[in-house]
């Protein structure tokens, strides 16, 4: 081959990719509408009937609901009376710890109890669980299943009575795995002291007394959540735990397969929306209202009982919960529960290890139907896709003249901006972290609630960004001096200099591409782990950041600023008009004591965003 | 002087058994109106041609492992109660089984296996006994157990004239079958340490029976002679339980297993039936999936193969009133008296009996 045909085969080559390029660059701005269309639309098909799948049980060793129980009238006629019993019960810990422990001896059942006092925002949560443990005939007691009730129910005002009562009853059947009868105190820190101490894991927050005895593994749980004395009329199933774990697949289809068998009891996801009987899959908003519902308790990661507490442990748990309801159900009560809570654990008896078979990441727009997460990861990875594939494109946003000609890009400022507003949001979590003893400060200085806090955000991000935008005003004035002393030189030496230097690249737009790179990266990282969380943030963040840059126009800039503002965590929060007060003492309790991630990653990793946004909407423009 | 007087001794045999073999060949074509059996002869000759073994063997494997495949247990059992109700003794029985539900602490009706939800017969009564247990349930183990080249100590003991019953239950698939979650068997695997037996001379027959998903394709591969095969499904069918027991919480036995009893029940030691009535009893309506018979490689009709002879272990001695008087003509067409014809080497009386 000779060197000229070698040649106009490389040319051919180069223009072919040029050719390749030009279309890629006229296209790109265009498809990343074209895929956040695509996104959003494939989130609204998620809850459809003919997109989603039935469930089905995976671990062949379950055999749901083909069993023979044994809880029957005497057992309800026992749980009545427990009932009876424990509504004479005072409130006080020590008269009703009394009172189970004697009727699990009774029952022939090892009892213990443990008292515990949770030191968590300042303030001291203290009670007594009890729990006892029924040795299996037969096993050799090294797995256990843990049948739990929350004193109080998760209204936090109603007392358990009927799940304790059920519970009572219903230790008495036929297994071969230990079975552990839980009893919580004070909401979910008893769960949670319960648990460490269970696996021997002391911290420093939770003072409590050890347990003595103890089983093996515990494979799995069901807590069992029935306020009140009256009967119900659906049953709710809870299973979103802290940090939006869900428990194996195989757990809720085994229960659901139970009840349907059963076909006494209508079953609801959560505890409002569509009443699902058998064959019944709901219509397309009652799946959609599930979906919303349940990745609101993902995306904060919220536990929605004490089930929620377990995944940390790998052990698989939901909760069972008793609704009332003013339709007209035919109302059930503890011979249905006690029945498939009995063939529920004769399930959970056959399994040999860890439910493993089914899935983990999953939806369910209805009891009987899923989505599995190849299914559903789709739409957030087409959503964090735009703010990445923006980036290049703005690099592009000045065509150079030729491949040889680069515009200097002085990325050193633009990634020093962004670690500033990181280091900011470090410290606005160490604010936040501390909101009730800065509040107490506040006090002391005659200040109101959550001023002080408020008025120390406020005043540090506006202090932030004012200083990196005057250094960016700065950086174009000392720019242009410097441009007009290599013009100068260029005119001189203008024989020696046959590339052009172009005018370098504003600050302003290096920032943008480094934000959005890391929101992208963010969200793409977070559907993995936290579908929910990465489809919200994705849908606040996106258009504001795909839009906003600097402005002309003054009012605009300030138009820009004021929705940054909203979509800042305060102003999300006074958006969504909850109670502050409460929301964060909630929240941070969950992060201290559950490990929730949710304050941390708005803190650290949303925030520092829309922080370095508000600088890029002041930026000046050249 | 000691390889002379040898090669002496094998001249002389070899002498002795060209005199005898012309000898019975004049002696057949000097009297040809002796086809013409008599009625005794005839008498003796079907006691003769029912079959050609002396003993019988069983291997019953059940492949499956954990609480929830009870039912491949219970069919296991099944077979190993009925083949030693009809004779084969448990010396002659290689019982391969997981063995972990009868003490599993799942089971509500401890020390028990049952194989109807009537729990008329406790299946692990008495006398059971279970040659591998546990984890000792595997591929290598089963084929060493039937393969010729393992010692003598760890092997099946049959012979050229025995007829084995091989039985295999568990969760299948196309061409293999699963042991105990961990490894499975193909039906290459199977086919080659039948012929393995064959070349060694370590059958006579083998009734081959699998009952699993898709079992009909475990005995597509096997090639060598006098191997009958039935199985309980087509390729691209399940095989099914047949009903479960609501109080044991699981399946207690699988549709095949099921009705093959249904029929063996009802077969004693001394029963004419045969593998024919046994296979025109399996109707697919009822075993829920399409059971096969494999034939081809099997020389003896169908209708004429007894249920006893892999089922059970009956002495082929059968006590007259009268004496038979056996002419010499009537033992040699028998397969099976030809060593008191010669005492020479057996391969050399084969030749002559084949002429």
């Amino acid at each position: 081959m000779s060197t000229s045909e070698n040649i106009s085969a490389t040319r051919a080559r180069l223009q072919r990719r040029r050719v390749l390029l030009r279309t890629l660059k006229l296209w790109i701005p265009h498809l990343r509408y074209l895929l956040f269309a695509i996104g959003v639309g494939w989130l609204f098909i998620l809850p459809s009937n003919e997109y989603n799948k039935y469930t089905y049980i995976s671990e062949n060793a379950l055999l749901p609901g083909q069993v023979n129980t044994y809880y029957s009238w005497p057992q309800v006629h026992e749980a009545s009376v427990y009932r009876d019993n424990i509504e004479t019960l005072s409130t006080s810990s020590i008269e009703r710890t009394a009172y189970i422990e004697s009727e699990l001896r009774k029952a022939g059942i090892k009892t213990g109890t443990q008292n515990f006092t949770v030191n968590a925002l300042g303030k001291e949560i203290s009670g007594v669980n009890v729990f006892g443990v029924l040795s299996a005939p037969r096993g050799d007691g090294t797995e256990a299943l843990v049948l739990s009730a929350p004193w109080i129910s998760k209204d936090g005002k109603t007392v358990n009575i009927n799940g304790v009562a059920a519970i009572l009853s219903i230790g008495k059947f036929f297994q071969s795995t230990d079975i552990i009868i839980l009893i919580t105190d004070g909401g979910e820190a008893g769960v949670q002291a319960w648990l460490e101490a269970y696996h021997d894991n002391p911290r420093s927050d939770i003072l409590s007394s050890p347990l003595f005895l103890r089983s093996g593994a515990i494979q799995a749980a069901v807590n069992l959540d029935l306020p009140g004395t009256k009967d119900y009329q659906v049953l709710g199933i809870f299973y979103e735990g802290v940090n939006g774990q869900l428990p194996n697949l195989d757990l809720i289809n085994t229960i659901v397969r139970i009840v349907r068998i059963s076909g006494r009891i209508p079953i609801t996801l959560h505890d409002t929306g569509h009443v699902y009987w058998a064959n019944d899959h709901g219509d397309y908003y009652s799946s959609l209202y599930n979906l919303i519902l349940t990745m609101k308790y993902q995306a904060l990661g919220h536990s929605t009982g004490g089930h929620g507490l377990f995944f940390r442990y790998k052990i698989d748990a939901v909760t069972l919960y008793g609704h009332r309801m003013e339709a007209s159900h035919q109302p059930f009560m503890f011979l249905e529960i006690g029945t498939a809570i009995e063939s529920t654990f004769r399930s959970l008896n056959n399994l040999l290890e860890h439910l493993h078979q089914s899935f983990f990441f999953y939806l369910l727009p209805s009891p009987e139907k899923y989505i599995s997460i190849g299914s559903y990861l789709p739409p957030s990875i087409l959503l964090a896709h735009p703010q990445s594939s923006k980036e290049p494109k703005i690099l592009q946003k000045f065509p150079t003249p030729s491949p040889f000609n680069r515009r200097p890009r002085r990325i050193l400022f633009s990634l020093t901006a962004l670690i500033a507003t990181h280091a900011t949001g470090i410290i606005f979590f160490f604010m936040i972290k501390n909101y009730f003893l800065l509040n107490k400060l506040a006090s002391f200085l005659f200040i109101q609630d959550h001023f002080l806090v408020l008025a120390l955000i406020i005043f540090i991000s506006i202090k932030v960004s004012f200083v990196l935008v005057s250094i960016m005003e700065k950086r174009i004035t000392t720019n242009n001096q410097i441009a007009h002393r290599i013009e100068k030189t260029n005119d001189m030496n203008s024989q020696y200099q046959p590339q052009q230097q172009l005018e370098p690249a504003a600050d302003w737009i290096i920032l943008k591409c480094f934000t959005l790179a890391f929101t992208g990266m963010i969200i793409s990282c977070l559907s993995v782990l936290n579908f929910s969380l990465a489809v919200f943030t994705a849908l606040i963040v996106i258009i504001p950041f795909s839009l906003f840059r600097p402005h002309v126009s003054k009012t605009i800039r300030y138009l820009q600023l004021f929705v940054l503002c909203l979509i800042s965590p305060p102003g999300l929060l006074l958006l969504s008009g909850v109670d502050m007060g409460n929301f964060l003492r909630s929240t941070l309790m969950e992060y201290q004591l559950l490990g929730n991630y949710i304050v941390p990653f708005v803190c650290c990793l949303y925030w520092p965003n829309v922080l370095a946004y508000t600088v890029i909407v002041q930026a000046p423009i050249k | 002087m000691v390889i002379i007087k040898n090669n002496l001794l094998f001249l002389i045999l070899i002498f002795g058994y060209f005199l005898a073999s012309t000898v019975v060949l004049i002696n057949a074509n000097e009297e040809p109106e002796q086809q013409v059996q008599s009625q005794q002869e005839v008498a003796v000759d079907g006691f003769f041609s029912r079959g050609g073994h002396t003993n019988n063997w069983a291997v019953l494997v059940c492949t499956s492992r954990f609480w929830f495949n009870y039912r491949h247990m219970a069919n296991t059992l099944s077979i190993y109660r009925t083949v030693k109700r009809l004779g084969i003794p448990d010396s002659n029985i290689i019982l391969m089984l997981a063995d972990d539900v009868a003490c599993n602490p799942r089971n509500v009706f401890p020390a028990t296996v049952f194989n109807n939800a009537g729990r008329y017969l406790d299946l692990y009564g008495d006398n059971v006994e279970v040659d591998y247990r546990g984890y000792e349930v595997t591929v290598e183990n089963f084929i060493r157990r039937i393969s010729p080249d393992t010692p003598r100590s760890k092997r099946l003991l049959s012979d050229d004239r025995s007829n084995i019953l091989v039985y295999m239950t568990g969760h299948g698939g196309n061409e293999f079958l699963k042991f105990q979650d961990a490894e499975e068997i193909s039906s290459f695997d199977l086919a080659d340490a039948f012929e393995q037996m064959w070349e060694k001379r370590r059958y006579n027959e083998i009734l081959f029976m699998v009952d699993t998903c898709q079992a009909n394709t475990m005995y597509s591969q096997i090639y060598s002679p006098n191997i009958l095969a039935t199985g309980s499904s087509e390729l691209g069918e399940n095989s099914y339980s047949h009903h479960m027991d609501i109080d044991i919480g699981v399946a207690v036995i699988d549709r095949f297993t099921y009705y093959n009893l249904e029929f063996l029940e009802k077969i004693d030691m001394q029963s004419k039936s045969t593998l024919k009535d046994l296979f025109e009893s399996y109707d697919p309506g009822l075993i829920h999936s399409t059971p096969g018979v494999r034939s081809d490689l099997f020389r003896r009709p169908l209708d004429k193969v007894l249920v006893t002879d892999f089922f059970g272990s009956v002495q082929n001695v059968e006590l007259t009133e009268q004496k038979y008087n056996l002419s010499f003509t009537a033992a040699t067409t028998s397969t099976y008296q030809q060593d008191t014809l010669n005492s020479s080497s057996s391969s050399q009386v084969t030749n002559i009996t084949i002429d």
